[in-house]
Order: structure tokens, then sequence, then C-alpha cells
């Protein structure tokens, strides 16, 4: 179970170069322009085996990545714009739902990408608000060919300072999990029945390093707090999500992104330089484009072990790195780096339980 | 041949070993009650302070863990102010009548902590009972637990939102909206319950909006605490690390197979058991004595015999291990935290620290 620092940097290894490969085999396949080798940082090299490993998943990425319906909220800017923008090029259909200026970035990357015009629609909608996020969320489901989306990435976030708590909770976490439970109803006919196994149903939702340790230099508790929450909930929700046949992972950017959010961090010369460098100081990585976050996103995406994860992207220090499976025989004796789902009496227990929800399909 | 006359001495050694043992270990059972022993006494004692001298509101104090600390802090000296959605008032009259000495140290307030205006009120009015106008502890314990698709928004608001709403009036009223740190020689500080979903998601519980609720207000509790550091409060989150007997788990154990069940798998691979809420006592009384826990989350499970708080970290290295240490001791972020409280916030107030 312990990682020793050889197989810590065994680990870094395997997931640089595989990362490294799984842009470049997004770009090849899908051709979008965004240069990836530029924004690969810490490389460590390659092997042969590393590589027929990492060609497999470029493989999967390129199969099952492709031709489905996907709604990205928070799709117009940032890291949904990147997600938005990788997808639509491996040839799936895309619905951004944002507050503001949905139509006009798909409209953009309708006119970017012509040959892909048709597979993208923008849809104007506040996760915040229930009614509207359903509205959002019918209408998305109706831009799919069979009615029922394929992939939901809930990325819409905001950050504020300390004490304006509230609107971060509503909109990180509420707001998600508003998505999530549309999305889980839909799919499973309320929680009566499975969802169709055939079809590898998921949900993404953005975290954040503070999904794992409380931003400090951020010093909003408020953001701690909302995607603290959203990481638990997804974690939360493994036992079910593992019964109806669908995945929910959280991609967590783990250092900061050049985002809307961030923003105000880096608002003058003087702040960008400070930002910087403490972002550069003591192993953070230094500041990351959302481009990115795209092979995390999409290696949480075509693995099917992901489910219930919450992945720290930070490709500067080579991860995605993935919380540890308990050991079976302990239940809880190192707090917040195992989870429980491991323990056969929790098994038994949930299975107990979650089939007086499920109506047997033969009934 | 076992039992031979050669093998005399063997079984004569082994019988010795095996009685060396059992002297030892009945010498280290006497020792840890001793010592256990005395560590209760040392706490109850540390904790004791002139009667009536400080004032604590409970929120949610009037069942379970919240009316346990009740309890325990109005025997200690506290005056006590008990805020619960429907039952204040008569769990504050059976508290007054267990302690006729005491009747004048606890009154109950009735309020919704989901309402940010009903929290208003409350707050004002248990500052109020205070002799000096302000409360010295506040303990944020109200806490729901419900079903998946159903009580998701009702969870968050109570467990998330409603601890959020008092710690905020709180910590303006200390620091005077944030504009200059508390008295430090008033030990202010706040107490929330956390939970073991504050850890790790409690997949038996089958309710992942409970576990973001827990989780999110433990991130709270950590994340506030450069905030709390230089502004002289203290802020912890006391976490019952297993299931404890209170209205909130009543549904685990409403029948007798439920509750049959319940018990076995509590007990089943090193949990602990099921606990009384009074066994959270010692844990949150441990918080609010050691003046060296804040941004804490303190994982209590005495049936297990720890008092679990997450480490700091070394500050040298940013966040090479998820989930297990803190920013907090880093060097670069204490600076460039310094340098942002200092310039937004205390703008009026000499930084001595640099």
């Amino acid at each position: 179970m312990r990682r020793n620092i050889e197989n810590l940097e065994y680990y870094h290894l395997v997931n640089s170069s595989k990362t490294h490969i799984l842009s470049r085999a997004h770009k090849h396949c899908g051709g979008t322009t965004t240069d990836i080798h530029s924004l690969m940082g810490c490389m460590f090299g390659y092997q042969k085996n590393i590589i027929s490993e990492i060609e497999k998943l470029a493989e999967l990425v390129r199969n099952n990545i492709t031709n489905k319906t996907i709604m990205i909220t928070g799709g117009s800017s940032g890291i949904g714009y990147a997600y938005s923008t990788a997808l639509l090029n491996l040839g799936n259909r895309i619905v951004i739902v944002s507050k503001e200026t949905a139509i006009d970035k798909a409209r953009e990357l309708a006119d970017t990408y012509p040959e892909f015009a048709e597979n993208v629609k923008g849809v104007i909608g506040d996760v915040r608000n229930r009614i509207s996020m359903e509205n959002a969320f019918n209408e998305a489901s109706a831009f799919s060919p069979t009615g029922i989306l394929d992939i939901i990435i809930l990325n819409a976030g905001i950050d504020a300072p300390i004490f304006e708590a509230e609107n971060i909770i509503q909109t990180n976490l509420m707001g998600v999990i508003y998505g999530i439970e549309l999305y889980v109803k839909q799919i499973t006919n309320n929680l009566t029945t499975p969802a169709d196994p055939t079809k590898d149903y998921q949900i993404i939702v953005t975290g954040s390093v503070a999904s794992f340790i409380p931003v400090d230099m951020n010093l909003s508790p408020g953001y701690d707090s909302s995607k603290a929450g959203i990481a638990q909930y997804v974690r939360g929700m493994r036992p079910f999500a593992v019964r109806y046949n669908y995945r929910i992972n959280a991609v967590c950017p783990a250092g900061m992104v050049r985002t809307r959010l961030t923003q105000p961090f880096m608002d003058t010369p003087e702040k960008l330089a400070s930002v910087t460098a403490y972002q550069n100081a003591e192993g953070r990585g230094g500041i990351m484009e959302p481009e990115q976050l795209v092979p995390g996103l999409l290696e949480v995406l075509s693995l099917p072990s992901y489910n219930g994860d919450i992945i720290a992207v930070q490709p500067n220090l080579g991860y995605p790195f993935r919380l540890e499976e308990r050991d079976p025989a302990n239940s809880y004796l190192i707090y917040g780096i195992y989870d429980e789902r491991d323990s056969p009496a929790t098994k038994e227990y949930i299975d107990y339980v979650i089939n007086m929800y499920m109506t047997p399909p033969s009934a | 041949m076992l039992f031979s006359k050669k093998n005399k001495r063997i079984w004569f050694y082994a019988g010795a070993i095996i009685a060396i043992f059992i002297v030892f270990y009945l010498l280290y059972r006497l020792y840890s009650y001793l010592f256990y022993s005395r560590a209760t006494q040392n706490l109850i004692q540390n904790a004791s302070i002139k009667p009536g001298s400080k004032t604590v509101m409970i929120t949610g104090g009037s069942s379970g863990i919240g009316y346990a600390y009740s309890n325990a802090l109005l025997t200690l000296g506290y005056k006590v102010v008990v805020v619960s959605k429907k039952t204040a008032k008569e769990k504050v009259k059976e508290l007054q009548e267990k302690h006729p000495n005491l009747k004048d140290n606890i009154i109950g307030i009735i309020a919704d902590v989901r309402n940010k205006k009903s929290m208003e009120s409350a707050f004002k009015e248990a500052s109020a009972f205070s002799p000096t106008g302000v409360l010295d502890v506040i303990i944020l314990n109200a806490g729901i637990n419900g079903e998946i698709f159903k009580d998701a928004e009702n969870i968050i608001q109570t467990n998330l939102v409603g601890p959020i709403y008092g710690i905020e009036l709180y910590v303006n009223q200390i620091t005077n909206n944030l504009s200059r740190p508390a008295d430090k020689d008033k030990g202010y500080q706040i107490i929330v319950t956390g939970s073991l979903a504050s850890f790790v998601p409690v997949d038996m519980n089958l309710s992942p909006a409970y576990d973001a609720s827990k989780a999110g207000i433990g991130q709270y509790v950590r994340g506030i605490r450069p905030f709390a550091d230089r502004y002289n409060f203290r802020i912890n989150a006391v976490c019952p690390a297993g299931m404890v007997y209170t209205n909130l788990t009543a549904p685990f154990i409403d029948t007798p197979e439920k509750k049959a069940g319940a018990y076995l798998y509590q007990n089943s691979e090193g949990r602990g058991g099921i606990m009384n809420p009074e066994q959270i006592v010692p844990g949150m009384l441990e918080v609010l004595t050691n003046k060296t826990y804040n941004g804490d989350l303190l994982a209590v499970q005495p049936n297990l015999g720890f008092i679990h708080r997450i480490e700091h970290r070394d500050e040298n290295k940013a966040y090479i291990e998820y989930g297990k240490y803190d920013e907090r001791d880093s060097y670069a972020t204490k600076k460039f935290i310094d340098y942002a409280i200092f310039s937004k916030y205390m703008k009026n107030v000499n930084n001595n620290q640099n």
C-alpha cells in the first residue's frame, strides 16, 4: 500500500507520458489547432512498454469518445471552453450551457470548425436556479439523437471573497447536484432500473485543489467548502453509480488555471508577478492553461475503471492522481486517503438497501 | 510423546512464559485504567471555569450530541444558550430541573439555522445573555440527514450554509467586520460538528449530499484558518468518527432487525461500535481547552481510543499528499496571505508579524 519514492516517480513517469501521448493522439485524430506539445511540461522520457500501453489508451479515446452528445455547463469560457473544443474535434455533439455567452461561444466554435458546425449548440441557463437548470437540461437532451445525453460535464463554478459563501455554494455545489439529480433520474428511470450498461453514461464534475486541501492563498473558505463538498458527493455517490451502471468522477485541476475565475489574482502586472512566483514555488508546478486539463479529462472519460474517483490533474507535475482504494480488512484507519468502498460489510449493507430502490427488471 | 518426562521441563517454561504475559497484561490494564481516569480528571479540571464567567451558544442543543454538550458545559460553569427549531424551551426546562442550582445559567431560543434572519435574531438574543454582550464560544452543531434525490437542498442548507451563517455573524461581531483582530485574551472560539463524512463518504448512509455537506463544513474550517490565526479566534470541527445514538441516526435503528443490522455493521471491520452522545464530550472539551487546535478536524471515536487530527505539512513542499496535509505551514503561503489580509481587510492595523 505504501508508495516509496521510486514507484512514486515511476507513477509520475507513466502518467505524464500517458497524458502526453494521449494529447498527441487526440491531436492526430481530432485535428485540433491547440499545440499541446508546447503546453506539456515535466517530461521524463519514454519507455517502450509504456508507449504501447498509451497507444491502447489513445485507441480507446478515438473509438469511445466520439459520436456522443455531451452537455457542458460553464462551457463558454475557461476549462469548459477547452473541453468543448477538444470534444467537438473528437466528433461529438456538444451542448454548451452558460449564463450569458453560451450562444455566442457556440457560434464561435461553429465558425472556427465549420466541418462540425452542426454539432454544437448553445443554451442559456443558470445552474444556481433549479428550474433554469431543468429547462437547459431538457433542451440539451433534445439535441441528442436518442433523447438522452451520453455525458454531462458539470463545470460551471465561481469564486468570491470570504463571507460571500452562500452564492458560491449555490453555484459550485447545489448547481452541480441539480445537474446530477436530473441526469441520474433520467437514465435510471427515477432509480427504479439500472441504466443501460452498454452506453457508459457518465458524469464529470470539475473539482479543484480545494477538493483535497483548502487553498489558503485564495482566502475563500466558501470556495474550499463547495469544492470539497462536491468531491465528497462524487465519492459518496459511487455505491449508486456502480449499481445503476453509470460513472461519476471529479476532474480536479491541482493548481491555478488561467481562467476567468482566477482573473482577480492577476489583473495587474504586480499581482500577476506575485502569483506566478507563488505558483512556481514549493513544488506547485506553475499556472496551467485550460487546454492542459483536456488529457486528464479524456483519460477519465475513456477508462471504465474510474468511478467515484476524484482525480487531481496537474500535467506540469505529471499527475493524474487518484484517491487510493482502501485496504479491505480495515475500515477507516487513515482519514481522507481511503474510501470505504472496498469493505465487504459495506458492500453487503448497500446491496441490501439499494435493492429496495430497484424494482427487478423482470417485474 | 508430547507429555513424556523429557518434555516436562518445556511445558514448565511455556507455562511460566504465559503466566508472565498474563501478569504484564494485567499490569498494563491497571496502568491504563489509572492513566485514563487521570486524563479525564485533568480534562474536567481544565475545562471547569468560574461559574457564569463564559457564555456558550449551542445550535441543535436540544437533542443528541448538542444536548450532551449543553449538559456538560452547564455543569462545568458555562452559561448556556440552547438554540433549536422546536424543543429548545422544553429541553432547557429539563436541564434546569436536573441542575436546580444552575437554572439561571441556561436559556432556550427557538430558531431555524437554515434561515439567515432567524439565525441572526437568535444570535442577537444569545449575545444578550452573555454578561459582556459577546459570546465566548459558539458550537454549531445542528444537522440533519436525508435521502438521495429528495433532501439534498435541505441537507446542504442546514449542515453547511447554516453553520456558515453562524460563523459569519460571530466573526463579524468579534472582529468588527474584519477590520481589526479580536481580543486575544478572550479566547473566542467556534466549534463545528463534523462527521466521519468530513473525511470519507459514509457509504452505508447512501446520502451523498450528507457527505458533501459535512466534507464541505470540514474544509470550510480548514480554509478559514488563515483568518482565524490572524484575527485571534479559534475554529475547529469535532467529528464523531462513527455512528452516534441520536435523532439523526434513529432511522437506521428504528426496528429491531435494523438495529441488529446496524449494530453488527458498526462493530465489524474495526469501526468501534455505535457511540453514545456523551462519548463525544471529551473530544469537544479537548478542543475547547487545548489552544494548539486551530483550523483542525478532530475525529473522535473513544471506543477505538483516538482523537485524530489532520497533520501539518512539510514547510518546503506544497501539496504532495492530498487530503493529509494542510497548506498552512508553507512559507510562501504565509507571506501571500499576510499581504492579502493586511492590505485588504485590516488596513488600519499594524502588521506585527513581519
